[in-house]
């Protein structure tokens, strides 16, 4: 029956009960482990399970089911229904490499599980940090919905066989 | 967490810079021979290993066996550098990285070390011998036919990937993200599959079960797969799946890549490489699925995802868009494009052409067959029956669906019924024009009259029919994929006729294909890192090994030298051992008698 209403509701443009909350804020540098390398958190701000993607350049991806990657890439923090409701401070996800490769990034959110929440929207922050340098952006996402591109970025060489640089696809 | 071999590591990570430069192209003069051979510590021959020699700059692997004597002589390739690995379950790998080769014969003895660590041994077993570990753990054969036809469709089962220890709610996870590719599977299996995975593959049951009361090595290969000659070519990039192929009369090799939305050819003269990029017009990521999140993978660029192709009488390839919901035409001569859009019906799959030049293939999510006729442009679907009213009911909602999946995730609520959705698969024309199709989840198959559009249905006595094939006499070949076994069916009589498959362990053979010029029958085993032959006249089974692990195999073609050429297609890519999918060639009987070199005591 909800979903019915909700369905009416998002067809006649009015499921105003149902709008995600604000998105949630990076996540405090003090709730991760110590940045080395790449770093890509996800956050949100109900207690359901959202599930983070990240996609290096081989073209692998790092996520609950597939950890680690080939290329080292780790998902240093899977946060589970059990998890959520343990921890209400328990809405983010964690992946990294320590030592990334040059190239392309891709970075995908499911929201797979509402874990008896109220199957609401929910909004959603991914931070890439990398040397420093940082990209974000915030999305929100309905229940089973998979979203595979919330963000892309690149690391590039600042010169050939130098230091690697963050920047946004765009940029 | 995964276990993974540190040799899927070095191997993907030497192949790795190789395939992120673009297609490789070179045309060069076979000139050098490695030949010798290959024993183990005490001097004893090691008889039916592979040997392989890879090129990075080719971005190629050519592979033939030991000999009884533990002998090999490699074909003439192109002087230069290659990597060799001698492979034989039951001994290390032996890898030579950098080894040179130069005009005439460079003679190698090789010495491989007995692998004595149990844990090892169990790990170089292919999946189908882990396989029946799994299923020995659900409760009844119906679970045990549904898992297997449910379960395996993108992958193998049994590989290192499958058999990760996982909580419940991971497993849970897994099977949701399962049933959003289309593998959907019933309450009852959902419940049983977490603790059979992990009683299965806990360790002390598969040592158990693989190694105990003593390790055992496959039979080296016999017959005319003993003297073959195997041939790999990479091809696309790590995210790349690599579908079908199809052998073009000029030589070349057409396959394509559904999640990068690409076409390949190959020319194995040259090994030049070249990618096409089909035309995606307006179709969004994730195609007509778009809206509903599913069939989309989380390294996907498919927009139109291309799936089955064939050569047209006319020389042109036809390419099966399943997302895009089209049908493509591609010129090699122009290297043009003509799309058709398919405005009835969902998913094109498997493409075939019947004697008039005709297009028909199947619509794998809404149970029909649609015709392309290239000559009069025009195009028709046929509605294939369904079991039961509730399955026609759903199958022809399926607009109404799609539409609502736009506003509201209807994933969730496929429920169990999408277990026995028909899903119309393989599709052949007969001698006498008729179109006949398999429907993979409901055990039947059927006829069409391609002038009045009657239908007739058969039962198959096997389940899982899958890519079926006629033969030069009429007789329809189908492999049963979820049954373990290839049928023969003669449609003058109406009799079938199975046989059960010689791998060890449990097979899913995806596809098959039948050479017209010998009638001689070939099947993927898509579970055993292998081909294998079927010679009906004497009911000779023949299995050729393929030296990569987690080969897992959809289509199968011939060239006009006898050659028989299929793909890995395991997806996700990354479960494939090295740097991503291949294109394969197996030339049975092909290798140059090895030279007599004695066994160094």
């Amino acid at each position: 029956m909800r979903r019915t209403i909700c369905l009416l509701s998002v067809v006649v443009g009015a499921c105003a009960a149902h709008k995600p909350l604000a998105a949630p804020a990076s996540p405090p540098a003090a709730s991760l482990p110590a940045a080395t390398g790449l770093q890509v958190a996800l956050v949100w701000s109900a207690p359901v399970d959202l599930d983070l993607y990240l996609t290096d350049p081989t073209w692998e991806t790092v996520y609950f089911a597939n950890n680690p990657s080939r290329t080292g890439a780790r998902l240093l923090r899977d946060a589970r229904c059990s998890d959520v409701a343990a921890s209400p401070a328990g809405f983010v996800e964690l992946a990294g490499m320590t030592e990334p490769l040059p190239g392309h990034y891709r970075v995908g959110v499911d929201f797979i599980d509402a874990c008896k929440a109220p199957h609401d929207p929910v909004s959603f922050r991914v931070v890439a940090d990398y040397g420093g340098m940082r990209r974000e952006t915030v999305g929100t996402i309905r229940l089973e919905e998979f979203q595979p591109i919330v963000v892309e970025f690149e690391l590039r060489p600042t010169v050939p066989g130098g230091s690697l640089s963050l920047t946004q696809e765009g940029d | 967490m995964n276990r993974r071999p540190a040799r899927y590591w070095v191997e993907a990570f030497a192949s790795a810079a190789v395939v992120f430069v673009a297609t490789a192209t070179a045309s060069a003069v076979e000139t050098g021979v490695f030949a010798g051979a290959v024993h183990d510590p005490s001097g004893a021959p090691v008889a039916g290993a592979f040997v392989t020699a890879t090129s990075r700059s080719l971005q190629r692997g050519t592979t033939v066996f030991t000999d009884a004597g533990g002998r090999f002589r490699l074909p003439a390739l192109e002087a230069g550098t290659y990597d060799l690995r001698v492979r034989r379950i039951g001994y290390k790998d032996l890898l030579q990285s950098g080894q040179i080769l130069q005009d005439g014969t460079t003679r190698l003895d090789l010495r491989v070390e007995v692998e004595t660590d149990p844990n090892e041994l169990a790990w170089q077993l292919p999946s189908s011998r882990w396989m029946p570990l799994l299923l020995a753990k659900l409760s009844s054969d119906e679970k045990r036919e549904e898992f297997t036809r449910q379960c395996t469709f993108c992958h193998q089962q049994g590989s290192w990937a499958t058999r990760v220890q996982r909580s419940r709610e991971d497993w849970d996870k897994i099977f949701k993200l399962m049933g959003r590719m289309g593998g959907i599977i019933s309450a009852d299996l959902r419940a049983e599959l977490p603790d059979a995975f992990n009683g299965a593959y806990e360790e002390h049951n598969y040592l158990a079960q693989l190694t105990q009361p003593q390790f055992v090595s496959p039979q080296a290969p016999q017959g005319a797969a003993a003297t073959a000659v195997i041939t790999e070519w990479d091809i696309g990039r790590p995210a790349s799946m690599q579908h079908d192929l199809t052998v073009h009369p000029d030589g070349a090799i057409y396959s394509v890549d559904t999640n990068q939305d690409q076409l390949y050819r190959l020319d194995p003269r040259t090994n030049e490489r070249k990618a096409f990029p089909i035309p995606r017009g307006d179709s969004p990521l994730g195609g007509v699925f778009n809206s509903t999140g599913t069939a989309m993978a989380p390294n996907s660029d498919a927009h139109v995802a291309p799936h089955s192709l064939q050569v047209a009488p006319d020389g042109s390839i036809w390419v099966t868009l399943c997302l895009g919901n089209k049908v493509a035409r591609f010129d090699p001569k122009t290297e043009q494009w003509t799309i058709f859009e398919q405005k009835d019906g969902l998913y094109p799959h498997t493409l075939r052409f019947d004697q008039k030049g005709r297009a028909w293939y199947t619509l794998a999510v809404s149970n029909q067959v649609g015709m392309i006729d290239p000559q009069t442009g025009e195009q028709r679907t046929i509605r294939l029956p369904a079991r039961s009213w509730g399955q026609e009911i759903a199958l022809r909602s399926l607009p109404v669906l799609f539409w609502i999946g736009r506003f509201v995730n209807l994933t969730d609520h496929a429920g169990s019924e999408g277990v026995n959705f028909p899903v119309p698969y393989g599709i052949d024309i007969a001698p006498d024009g008729a179109v006949w199709f398999s429907q993979l989840n409901i055990r039947r198959i059927g006829r069409i009259d391609p002038d009045s559009g009657a239908i007739k249905l058969i039962d198959t006595p096997f389940p899982g029919p899958r890519r079926l094939r006629f033969d030069s006499k009429g007789n329809l070949w189908i492999p049963g994929f979820s049954g373990d076994v290839v049928a023969r069916y003669a449609p003058s009589t109406g009799e079938f006729k199975t046989w059960k498959l010689p791998t060890e362990g449990v097979e899913t053979p995806y596809a098959l294909n039948v050479d017209r010029r010998t009638d001689t029958v070939w099947i993927c085993g898509t579970n055993s890192d292998s081909l294998i032959s079927l010679e009906p006249a004497t009911e000779r089974f023949t299995i050729y090994p393929l030296p990569t692990r987690v080969t897992y195999t959809r289509e199968i073609d011939f060239d006009a030298d006898g050659g028989v050429w299929t793909s890995n297609s395991n997806f996700p890519t990354w479960q494939i051992e090295g740097p991503g999918p291949k294109l394969i060639r197996v030339q049975p009987g092909a290798a140059p008698a090895p030279e007599l070199i004695a066994a160094v005591p």
